[in-house]
């Protein structure tokens, strides 16, 4: 199976980081997408088959914890898998995103960090197969 | 605006300033300290700065200004590419700020709750000159590297939950 | 047969009886390559982090430097065939050369690691594994028959 990703972040310079990693992971990739701030990602989502979302927090428009909100509202979307890759260091904002079912990443990562919880959360491995 | 902070918090802020920025710079730019500044180093005449607002309980700005060859050694090493546009550049240099803003406000204390962290924001010399008047300086570092030079400093214009206790 | 691996120096094997060995490795790094499909290995044991302050002797020996012991390394399995989702990139040392790492003025150990890493971003390569820092010396085993790396330090035994 070809994970299409969405990867959101207001930054463009960390949406190349994200994606140079997804490429260097060996996982199997499908289309990747690009919004720049919750909103955006939420219209892509809406239009195109997403398997992973990848949302930065701190975002002008729509941070990425109402983008969260508004998904685990919507029975579409409740149980798409979420990794928020931010520099958020607050406790109770992370605990808060786990509460809603993403897994947190702080920056600055390493790739395998990217890597192995890409594998936890969407179960997809190709390592050191045929 | 009440900007008393203790030399504790102080201390703490430098602290995760320095280990953060550090971090950032190994993981993020794939570069390290040099062990120590040459004279030209410490000469060396601004290159490029950015700056990250932070809003919340407090409010403030991470400022990061590069001299001697590492606004563009950021790009480069972090996009791998040779020739980075200076869009690109001014786009790493922003990154930076702002992830090591994120990691340093929390140092801030378990009041100093951070609801936002603005788009970093790339600064021309005369708009850096006005800027340095807006609030105080709490932490500053500087970082050599075998690329160039990093100032680092930590600005905290106003606790908003001490004005509120205040007027209580 | 067991092959040893000296200290800026790189040992490429496709024999599945062979086996690499590298010893008292402190503030250098232990980096292996390992195609699990074509099951050839190599293991190289670098000092230093970055060529471009002696190029001269990067060019007669690259293996005395990170970036250039990496790119020689490497370049060997692409000529001869391997892709690089085949590729299993571990590494170990690093070590502080000080118990107290404040004190380590160089700290080369750090810089060696976080060279590897700009050297496998600019390629596109992921480290698999990697057991680095701390303090004392760590000897590195790679199998070629199966590629699995072992790593001994201070009496413990650790497979990565």
């Amino acid at each position: 199976m070809a994970l299409n990703i969405l990867v959101v972040d207001d930054s463009s310079v960390m949406r190349s980081i994200v994606i140079k990693t997804l490429k260097m992971t060996g996982l199997p990739l499908g289309e990747i997408w690009e919004g720049s701030n919750g909103a955006e990602g939420l219209r892509i989502l809406q239009e195109q088959w997403i398997d992973l979302a990848i949302v930065d927090i701190h975002m002008p428009v729509m941070d990425g914890e109402e983008m969260i909100n508004h998904l685990r509202e919507n029975e579409q979307y409740q149980n798409l898998p979420v990794i928020v890759v931010s520099s958020e260091s607050d406790p109770s904002k992370i605990e808060m995103m786990h509460r809603k079912g993403a897994t947190f990443i702080h920056k600055p990562f390493k790739p395998e960090t990217l890597k192995e919880v890409m594998i936890a959360v969407t179960g997809v491995s190709n390592e050191y197969t045929d | 605006m009440n900007t008393q902070i203790d030399c504790d918090v102080r201390a703490k802020i430098e602290r995760t300033l320095y280990e953060s920025s550090v971090s950032t710079f190994e993981d993020t730019c794939f570069m390290y300290l040099a062990p120590e500044m040459e004279e030209e180093q410490k000469e060396l005449p601004l290159e490029a700065a950015s700056e990250a607002r932070y809003r919340g309980d407090w409010t403030g700005k991470l400022l990061i200004e590069t001299r001697g060859g590492m606004l563009e050694a950021i790009a480069s090493n972090i996009l791998s590419l040779d020739e980075p546009s200076l869009q690109q550049k001014k786009d790493a240099l922003g990154e930076i700020a702002n992830i090591i803003c994120g990691n340093v406000v929390i140092s801030l204390g378990r009041h100093g709750r951070v609801s936002k962290i603005e788009s970093p924001k790339f600064l021309s010399e005369e708009e850096l000159q006005t800027e340095e008047d807006i609030g105080s300086c709490v932490a500053g570092i500087t970082l050599n590297f075998f690329e160039g030079r990093a100032d680092i400093k930590f600005y905290v214009d106003g606790y908003i939950a001490a004005k509120e206790q205040n007027s209580d | 047969m067991v092959y040893t691996v000296g200290v800026a120096d790189t040992k490429i094997s496709g024999d599945d009886e062979d086996l690499l060995i590298t010893y008292a490795l402190g503030s250098c790094l232990g980096v292996t390559v390992y195609d699990f499909k074509k099951k050839k290995g190599a293991l190289l044991h670098c000092m230093l982090p970055d060529s471009s302050i002696d190029r001269e002797k990067a060019a007669g020996n690259p293996s005395v430097y990170v970036d250039t012991g990496m790119k020689a390394m490497m370049d060997n399995f692409y000529r001869n065939g391997s892709r690089k989702n085949d590729l299993i990139i571990r590494v170990a040392g690093g070590a502080s050369s000080k118990m107290n790492q404040a004190e380590d003025f160089f700290q080369i150990g750090r810089r060696n690691f976080v060279s590897l890493r700009k050297y496998l971003w600019d390629e596109g390569l992921m480290l698999k594994a990697s057991d680095v820092g701390g303090y004392g010396s760590r000897t590195v085993t790679l199998e070629i028959a199966n590629g699995k790396m072992i790593i001994k330090s201070q009496g413990s035994l650790k497979e990565l």
